[in-house]
């Protein structure tokens, strides 16, 4: 019966979305390598065999999404093994991978600003990979090439080949973790490093090269090249993308073997002397290590694909990166100065004078924009009628702190704390938990930091709590539900963050708060807590507040009763409206019934905000929706106190609660809430946003009567990116594109030196004109054939019906510019602010409008 | 003469009222009655009326699209010509021969 028992056997179906690849590979692999039974898997679709110990086997097996799998053990501690890894397989092996990282997709695939597409030099069209704009010397780096043959004539000896492989595995393994220790920087960095060191260690990599030196009798480095060649072959073959990726590591861990055994690969390594656009047909992670990081301005990879480790890496050291580039092969021998430009995913191999003035245009543009956010970060934000509001950033680490603090944020709406418990096998101690707490308090320099205590369970499971896999994940046990199970871990991080409180302004927030005893047990606990501080002497802020994520709908029903035991309330946007709409957004077939500016959802938080405020309760926002541009208006509607936000979207959340009345807000609110469908509230949005924003159509930010555009194309450039800089539109490119769809229909120079190009288009938030006189005229192909001086640029959101009074304003606009008197005005006004009044007048702009 | 007209430009935000300003201008300058209709993002206005209609002598139509409501003038001599004419030389409009406009 025993022996019947050693070989288990148990069938499941791959349920990674990307298949078995290097990362969930490893995971198994390190579990197998645990026992000493055979373990294998097999594929039933391709019949491969896989040694379960060894990562190169395993994804050689190319297992993809939904392949039958067979797991096999056998040996002497089968059913311990057997069991471990069915428990894997069955509770933690559809978790175990993460999502990969989003590549990039180019601003508009395959359109270019005009200004950039007829420059006159070749435009090279790529696949975005790492976003980011660069320029540098052109300089074509070889891909890695290894011998292909290392087989000496002379009689060798076996037992000499075998020992010298082991010495070079040894010392590789070595090499690579030194790296690891000391030079490496970033996590991507060390996840390659670790990637490389399994291989280097690989079970069935070693095996084949120990039998390819015995039986073919061949020398250790012949024998690691044909082994290169069988295993290549192998993930050549494979149909996913991400294990064909990996020959590129498995050619880099050979080539550090070889030179390991010689002393060298035979290539001479290459030295950047200035910023540099490296472009090669593929790097191997090393490759790209051994380069000066300081001097790469960019990377082409002509043929590796968005998985590659080598772009992983440039990723974490933020290098654009393009992939794919047609006809790249012709760029080795350039030499000179390019632009790669992954924002549009391009590369221009040359640079001429109008190439220098797109980007010129672009500089211009982002250093404006960056000059604009910081003024509004250094300053609080404030509505015109004198209504503060906090704007507040979500962290994970304390590192992150002094960056929102430098992006203007006010305080920390909300400091993650899982990242301290997940991806580890015993939970953080309290002074590991106090000393992040210390320095993200400390960093703060006094603004609010807000602690959420552990949100585990749900998506996020730690290792050491043992949590049961469930049907219905986000319906069950996370949260503050765990705290009556785990009190001791609980315990622990008030503890810490108490002690922590003393360096700066410490909150703590509990999450998934559905009802008043849930908040009473926490309280209880706190001052259990505070009081145990006390007897040891440790010193803390004993009026540290305490508040609560409003993310359970339930919770929204009873704040009066919560009110009595917290301070403040922060609702959680992204859980709230999951719960609240009954949908996963993650789940595409459902996805368009999460929305956000819902008027049943806008209603909900309109009774948190109220509610909340009754029983002067501080309310704050701190989901996704807090962080958008177009949610700001009604937001300030519902008077919530703060809102919390990734770091990058603060300065312009600032900026833009500067401009809107809140009690305009509050009547957008009011209307938005009355809407019967969400597309209801966008339309009456767009209609009212550039009232509630104070807009006027024309402005005199949107008047230069010295405008520097010398052609037809820098003009409409110029006038889009005007409109960007004063925040009517938020996507300059696509709102150029529109503009050009227009020219092409049929010229805009309306004749007496003057055009007025326009759109009706979605990328305008509220109605616009920009005026602009030109030093020297500009061809337009205007009805009369004479060149513009006058460019009158008009921007009309597409929402606008027939019957809007905005609309009336382009029409008398358009027949004021058939008289001569009317032109002439503004082609002999001295300033700015003469045209903005003039044009006021004549078209009736009285006040907002 | 008392001429009528209609003018329509795809997009209709601009040329479509520069249009009509310039015949409107033109007819006064060379002494005619006009009255103009347009049709554009706002939609129809200045909508000529049966009278306008029926008094009418000529209509020009500026339009380089369909225009609606075109049954209303079935069996009126017509000057049809591109908006950009409108634009570029509104005077040579009022030049030209009427067609009786097709059933």
């Amino acid at each position: 019966m025993a022996e019947m028992l050693d070989l288990c056997e148990y069938s499941f179906t791959c349920p990674l979305p990307n298949g078995l690849h290097a990362r969930p590979a490893n995971t198994i692999e390190r579990l197998a390598s645990g026992f000493a039974s055979d373990i294998s898997i097999v594929n039933l679709s391709n019949q491969r065999v896989a040694n379960a110990k060894s990562v190169l086997s395993l994804v050689g097996a190319d297992i993809k999404s939904g392949d039958s799998c067979v797991l096999k053990v056998g040996g002497k501690d089968s059913q311990k093994a057997y069991r471990e890894i069915v428990r894997f397989l069955e509770t933690e092996f559809a978790e175990c991978d993460e999502p990969l990282a989003e590549t990039s997709s180019p601003i508009h695939a395959g359109w270019l600003p005009p200004m950039l597409k007829d420059a006159g030099v070749k435009v090279l069209f790529g696949t975005p990979v790492v976003p980011g704009c660069t320029r540098g010397k052109i300089v074509s780096i070889e891909r890695l090439r290894l011998p292909e043959c290392l087989d000496q004539t002379a009689s060798i000896q076996v037992e000499q080949e075998l020992l010298n492989v082991d010495e070079a595995v040894a010392e590789v393994c070595r090499r690579i973790r030194r790296q690891l220790e000391k030079t490496a920087r970033s996590s991507a960095e060390r996840g390659v490093l670790q990637a490389h060191l399994s291989i280097a260690q690989d079970v069935e990599l070693l095996a084949c090269i120990r039998k390819l030196i015995q039986e073919k009798r061949i020398c250790a480095g012949q024998a690691i090249l044909e082994a290169l060649g069988h295993f290549s072959s192998l993930l050549k073959a494979a149909q996913s993308e991400l294990i064909r990726e990996r020959i590129t590591d498995l050619q880099d861990v050979c080539s550090q073997l070889i030179e390991a055994l010689y002393g060298t690969t035979g290539q001479t390594p290459v030295s950047l002397t200035e910023p540099s656009i490296v472009v090669a047909e593929n790097l191997t992670p090393s490759q790209f290590l051994t380069l000066d990081k300081n001097k790469i301005s960019g990377l082409i990879l002509l043929s590796a694909g968005t998985t590659s480790h080598t772009i992983i890496l440039a990723r974490s050291f933020g290098i654009p990166v393009l992939t794919g580039v047609e006809h790249g092969e012709c760029l080795r021998d350039s030499g000179g100065e390019g632009v790669l430009d992954a924002d549009y995913g391009v590369l221009i191999p040359e640079i001429n004078e109008r190439v220098e003035r797109f980007y010129a245009f672009e500089h211009r543009k982002y250093r404006l924009k960056m000059q604009r956010d910081k003024a509004f970060g250094d300053k609080p934000a404030v509505t015109q009628d004198g209504r503060r509001v906090a704007i507040m950033a979500n962290v994970a680490t304390a590192d992150e702190v002094a960056a929102a603090l430098r992006n203007g944020a006010d305080g920390i709406g909300l400091f993650r704390t899982e990242m301290l418990f997940l991806s580890r096998s015993a939970p953080p101690s309290e002074d590991e938990q106090f000393d992040v707490y210390k320095k993200a308090a400390a960093l703060a320099e006094g603004r609010p930091v807000i602690i959420r205590t552990f949100d585990l369970g749900g998506d996020k499971m730690a290792e050491y709590l043992n949590l049961k896999p469930e049907e219905n994940p986000f319906l069950g046990y996370r949260g503050v539900r765990l705290y009556p199970d785990y009190e001791d871990l609980f315990r622990t991080q008030l503890s810490a963050i108490l002690r922590a409180s003393v360096f700066g302004k410490l909150k703590i927030m509990i999450p998934m708060v559905s009802c008043v005893e849930q908040v009473t047990y926490v309280r209880g606990l706190l001052d259990q807590v505070k009081a145990e501080l006390s007897k040891r002497a440790a010193a803390f802020d004993p009026a540290i507040e305490m508040g609560i994520m409003m993310e359970v709908p339930l919770a929204a029903f009873v704040i009066g009763q919560l009110a009595e035991l917290v301070d403040f309330l922060s609702i959680g946007t992204n859980d709230l409206a999951q719960y609240f709409m009954a949908v996963d957004r993650t789940n595409e077939q459902v996805a368009p019934l999460y929305q956000c500016r819902h008027p049943g959802f806008l209603a909900l938080i309109d009774k948190i905000v109220n509610d909340a405020h009754q029983h002067n309760l501080h309310v704050g926002m701190c989901g996704e929706m807090a962080g958008q541009l177009n949610n700001v208006g009604l937001l300030l509607g519902a008077g919530l106190d703060s809102l919390s936000m990734s770091t990058p979207s603060v300065p312009e959340i600032k900026a833009a609660c500067s401009l809107y009345d809140s009690g305009i807000c509050r009547e957008l609110l009011k209307q938005a809430m009355m809407c019967r469908t969400a597309e209801e509230v966008d339309a009456l949005q767009s209609e009212q946003i550039a009232q509630a924003a104070g807009r006027k159509v024309v402005d005199v930010d949107l008047v230069d009567i010295h405008a520097d555009c010398t052609t037809k194309e820098e003009a409409i450039k110029y006038a889009c990116d005007t409109l960007f800089l004063d925040r009517r539109t938020d996507n300059p490119v696509a709102l150029e594109r529109d503009f050009w769809k227009r020219e092409a229909i049929y010229s805009t120079g309306l004749g007496h030196g003057f055009a007025i190009p326009h759109c009706k288009t979605k990328h305008i938030l509220s109605n616009s004109i920009c005026v602009f006189r030109l030093g020297h005229p500009v061809e337009w192909g205007a009805i009369d054939g004479n060149p513009v001086s006058v460019i009158i640029a008009m921007a009309i959101r597409d929402t606008d019906r027939a019957g809007d009074t905005h609309l009336r304003i382009f029409s008398r606009l358009s027949r004021n510019l058939m008289h001569e008197v009317f032109r002439e005005k503004i082609r002999s006004a001295v300033a700015a602010a003469e045209i903005v009044s003039f044009l006021s007048e004549k078209l009736e702009l009285n006040g907002r409008t | 003469m008392k001429y009528i007209a209609v003018t329509a430009f795809p997009t209709g935000i601009a040329h479509t009222y520069m249009a009509a300003e310039n015949l409107e201008k033109t007819a006064k300058e060379l002494g005619h009655e006009i009255k103009v209709e347009t049709q554009g993002a706002m939609g129809i206005e200045n909508e000529l009326s049966p009278g306008d209609i029926k008094t009418a002598d000529v209509l020009i139509l500026a339009a380089d699209i369909k225009i609606e409501k075109s049954e209303r003038f079935d069996g009126l001599p017509t000057i049809e010509v591109p908006v950009q004419l409108a634009l570029k030389d509104p005077k040579s409009i009022f030049s030209k021969t009427p067609r009786p406009r097709k059933q």
